[in-house]
């Protein structure tokens, strides 16, 4: 009678399986889709400020205004430098640095403390406080800069602006990649270790052929986390420089608000961040028939 | 030995901007513009009895707590039962599951103005519910992610044993799989109130007085009069400390939920 | 039965106490109170609002029947959430302290009251015309198509402060020739004596107050934005001399810090206060704060008319902000009271002014006498906008202009691009957003 009541259940589940997501598609649909779905009416239509509630249709105009901009693109070139340098070498210190911790070497355990902290602070927080520290009248970063005769108006410049504003989320950041791929490292079995060395492979040899590729996953789920929230960046940049100096530091986001807010052209804010959907779910789809390639072959 | 000072080296270099903020915000107003910064003075509270008697920071500490603490579990109560269903049944397929991810991808600002209207709608505005469901909508995406993996290297077994001795799915899900989840339940709540702890545009946008969160109320310093840098210092180590103590507290699970069982070992 | 019939007296007992109680507080109580809400950004505004409100409510309200909440929001993209608050046409605030610039866009959008029938209106607006005095600029900055759709409440210029003790004589600032030998005179790297690091600041962010700062410049050298026709003159001979001079000052002479570029209104201040400077240009709003700061540690520092170029007129910036009615508004009517009370009540308009150092745009209280004795440097204002005032276009394209010359001007100064190109460029785009509102026939 048991044995009945599990095929019962078993048959069950193609019913209660659908329950079980219900509530997740009411709360994403009442509050996702409409937002996405006016979005996408208002990049169809020339709307602005002046003619908010009656714009007139507009079809690809707006699209094809975004791509004959040259700060679109110049954003485009911005966001992308941002994402991967900073992805990049938060990946490589992240590494440098839980390997070392990964030798457990007597007294560093307690260094995983101080390494998280920067994790907690908010954009807010940070950018306010870096504002303050850069100013040239009354900041202190800005001063010892200037007694170690490095360029002190670090923000107003072109050439050090957006590396700048890159050095300040790879501090935030490279704590997460690090704590992340420790927990990798930690847990990789021994065996291969042991043979490689057996086999008198070198500390390179051994790093490229054996440690890297049994971190893939780990370093996946790093690699996509990082990129996809700093493309998102926008209250850093805001509050140091909106922008500027000129327009080397203005990110995608920066560029929609720009449109969406300061012009009042909301339309042109919409379609800009339609073509940036697109361009993340092409790239988004990409990388994930690639995680689940490399997991379906484990 | 080598190792120990490089470590060492990059820890000062993770503490010294926060050590710093501390510093401003008990050093006496006077001191806080003068170059070269003086180091040596006697603290004093007076930007933090500021920071209070400025604004309601009290409110917005509350307001904060709320917000986080309402959207992390909703978040929880939604997404496990999703996940489950993504994880085991492959329900919608792969199709459902890249959607449901793909709205964490959104750069939130373009969101802005139509949340507003939404909102105002639904008339939350200024309410904790306006941010409430806002935060749903990029904590779920990331939760269901995390746990439907987590879960689909479950092995069945686990459920099916109970159910063969007269458990239904439902409870066998609750009883049985919930329990083994459970790291990777705390990872998305550290995750998650990380995130909507820190968050600021969408408390800027939808908020006014009455539901405003300590971010909000951290850049409220930046007056018609002055930026109080001394309040929003001390306001600043303020907002930092239940996220800090937080991490403090659930690294391990943090790092456990995140690896999704890629990393079986515990740190 | 006895007991159902001593439960049904009960009943009817509590009930007729209830219905008693509830007639007796609904006919004691006074007429209920209309409240509205009233939006303003953090500072000497809000602090004045607030007192001015608290004012209003215990003396003025109780007839009226009108109470009034002040609820303030911080800088920090203040007037987007303004602007969004109104678009989201939300009767959540009956009026919102915003920039005259944004004032045709909304109107067009329909979503700010139209307010000459309630100024026609008599028993809505009381008073005299004549003598409340509105200066005819602060109006002209509310107006869209003919109508005035908002309440200006307060007006802003320019000065040139400068400090006393180390400036002598301070005609040498009246050309921008002097300006900039002076300033030359006071940055280290020129003059190693010099007491200041450097000679000036300026507002440089990029953002709502770099081009601001650039039309006072503009103005001075003999520009004027638009040439018969709608025509643009950004090109103009006097936009690239002013542009260059600008940005020579900081990319040329050197005579600014270099971070200007992240400077707005609070940093120049913070410069002036702390004498870091000898003297710049500022709005003047900051005169309390930096009297107040400075008494007792460096001279006092004093205010002129802004340079101008050798055979131009000086330029005086000017603009408003107001207060326009959400056309969503659930108390139109009671709002507008409030604020007729508030700009233009014999007794109203002078509390904000008087308590709070706020200019309203009336010469019911610039000439006051009270309100003179506590600023002074009213009198100077006064006659500086009235003889020299200058205003940006009040048309609903003008956000979008402002930001093609923010971005394009950003650039010069980034040194990215020349000041010519960078003028060039603003009035083609210019041209194009005049030829999209359909400006030529």
């Amino acid at each position: 009678m048991v044995r009945a009541k599990f095929w019962e259940n078993i048959g069950k589940d193609k019913v209660v399986k659908y329950f079980l997501i219900i509530p997740v598609v009411l709360v994403l649909f009442g509050v996702v889709i409409y937002p996405f779905a006016y979005s996408v009416w208002l990049s169809l239509h020339d709307v602005t400020i002046m003619n908010y509630f009656h714009p007139p249709f507009s079809g690809v105009d707006n699209f094809l205004r975004i791509f004959r901009d040259s700060f679109f693109w110049n954003s485009i070139r911005v966001t992308f430098t941002y994402v991967l340098v900073t992805t990049g070498i938060e990946l490589v210190l992240g590494f440098f640095l839980a390997s070392l911790m990964n030798r457990n070497v007597k007294g560093t355990n307690i260094f995983i403390y101080p390494l998280i902290v920067p994790l907690a602070l908010s954009p807010i927080v940070v950018g306010l406080m870096f504002r303050m520290g850069l100013n040239r009248l009354y900041g202190p970063i800005s001063y010892y800069l200037g007694l170690l005769n490095l360029p002190r108006d670090l923000l107003s410049n072109v050439s050090t602006a957006l590396p700048t504003l890159m050095a300040i989320d790879i501090w935030q950041w490279t704590p997460f990649v690090f704590v992340i791929l420790y927990a990798g490292l930690q847990a990789l079995p021994k065996d291969p270790f042991e043979a490689a060395l057996i086999d008198g492979a070198s500390g390179w040899h051994r790093l490229l052929y054996i440690t890297l590729p049994l971190l893939k996953p780990v370093l996946a789920v790093a690699i996509i986390f990082r990129i996809m929230d700093s493309f998102k960046t926008f209250d850093i940049v805001f509050i140091l420089t909106k922008g500027g100096p000129g327009k080397s530091t203005e990110t995608i986001t920066i560029f929609i608000q720009r449109m969406a807010n300061i012009q009042g052209n909301v339309g042109l804010g919409a379609a800009t961040t339609l073509l940036v959907l697109v361009f993340i779910t092409v790239f988004a789809q990409f990388y994930v028939k690639y995680l689940s390639l490399g997991e379906k072959k484990r | 030995m080598l190792t120990y000072l490089i470590l060492l080296l990059a820890s000062i270099v993770a503490l010294i901007p926060i050590i710093w903020i501390f510093h401003l915000s008990i050093k006496p107003e006077s001191l806080l513009y003068v170059l070269p910064p003086v180091l040596r003075f006697k603290p004093t509270a007076e930007h933090y009895l500021e920071v209070f008697t400025y604004y309601p920071f009290g409110k917005y500490i509350l307001n904060s707590i709320i917000v986080t603490t309402i959207s992390t579990l909703v978040t929880l109560a939604v997404s496990f039962p999703a996940a489950y269903s993504m994880g085991r049944f492959k329900t919608g397929g792969d199709n459902f599951s890249f959607w449901v991810l793909s709205i964490r991808m959104l750069p939130p600002i373009v969101f802005a103005v139509p949340m507003f209207i939404l909102m105002q709608s639904y008339g939350l505005l200024d309410t904790w519910w306006a941010l409430i469901l806002v935060y749903l909508t990029f904590s779920i995406p990331l939760a269901v992610w995390i746990l439907k993996s987590f879960i689909e290297d479950l092995p069945v077994e686990c459920e099916e044993a109970a159910m063969l001795d007269g458990c239904s799915r439902l409870k066998a899900m609750v009883a049985i799989t919930f329990p083994l989840v459970a790291p990777a339940l705390i990872a998305v709540a550290i995750l998650n109130f990380i995130f909507s702890w820190n968050e600021f545009l969408f408390a800027l946008i939808l908020t006014f007085t009455e539901a405003r969160t300590v971010q909000v109320g951290v850049a409220e310093f930046v007056t018609g009069y002055a930026i109080i840098w001394g309040a929003i210092a001390a306001a600043g180590c303020i907002a930092v400390i239940p996220t800090l103590v937080f991490i403090m507290l659930a690294r391990r699970y943090l790092v456990r939920g995140l690896t999704m069982g890629t990393v079986k070992e515990e740190i | 039965m006895l007991r159902c019939k001593s439960w049904f007296s009960v009943i009817v007992l509590v009930v007729g106490l209830s219905g008693m109680f509830v007639a007796g507080t609904a006919w004691a109580s006074p007429a209920k109170k209309t409240t509205i809400h009233v939006l303003v950004r953090t500072g000497i505004e809000a602090d004045g609002m607030k007192e001015a409100a608290d004012y209003y409510n215990k003396n003025v309200g109780s007839k009226t029947g009108i109470n009034v909440v002040i609820d303030e929001i911080g800088r920090h993209g203040y007037l987007t959430r303004v602007v969004t608050m109104l678009l989201g046409r939300s009767p959540k605030y009956d009026a919102a302290f915003l920039l005259s610039n944004y004032v045709g866009e909304l109107a067009s959008a329909g979503v700010i009251e139209s307010l000459d029938r309630y100024f026609a209106d008599k028993e809505l607006y009381p008073y005299d015309k004549e003598k409340v005095g509105f200066l005819p600029v602060s109006f002209k900055s509310v107006n869209y198509k003919g109508e005035r759709y908002a309440f200006p409440f307060v007006i802003s210029t320019m000065f040139l402060y400068y400090r006393k003790d180390l400036i002598d004589n301070p005609e040498r600032l009246s050309t921008w020739d002097g300006f900039l030998d002076l300033a030359k005179q006071f940055t280290k790297s020129h003059n190693p004596a010099s007491p200041t690091e450097f000679g000036t600041v300026m507002q440089g962010k990029s953002g709502e107050c770099m081009p601001k700062e650039w039309y006072v410049y503009f103005w001075s050298f003999g520009g004027e934005f638009f040439g018969p026709n709608w025509k643009p003159q950004f090109n103009s001979p006097a936009a690239v001399e002013a542009l260059k001079y600008k940005v020579d000052l900081v990319r040329k002479y050197k005579v600014v810090p270099p971070d200007v570029d992240t400077y707005e209104y609070m940093e120049v201040l913070s410069a002036l206060a702390t004498g870091k400077v000898p003297f710049a240009i500022q709005w003047d709003a900051a005169y309390p704060d930096i009297q107040k700061e400075t008494e007792g540690k460096i001279a006092n520092i004093a205010i002129r008319v802004t340079p101008h170029k050798e055979g131009v007129d000086p330029a005086a910036f000017t603009h408003t902000w107001t207060f326009p009615i959400n056309a969503y508004s659930k108390h139109k009517e009671e709002t507008f009271r409030f604020l007729a009370w508030l700009t233009s009540d014999p007794e109203g308009s002078l509390w904000v002014a008087k308590r709070m150092s706020i200019p309203l745009p009336t010469k019911q209280v610039f000439f006051n006498s009270d309100v003179l004795a506590v600023n002074p440097q009213w009198e100077f204002m006064f006659n500086f906008m009235e003889q020299y005032g200058h205003a940006e276009v009040a048309i609903p394209e003008w956000p979008v202009i402002h930001d093609t010359i923010n971005t394009f001007f950003s650039l010069a100064f980034a040194g990215e691009i020349t000041p010519e190109a960078a003028c060039e460029l603003v009035n083609t785009k210019v041209e194009d957003i005049m030829k999209r509102g359909g400006y030529y026939k």
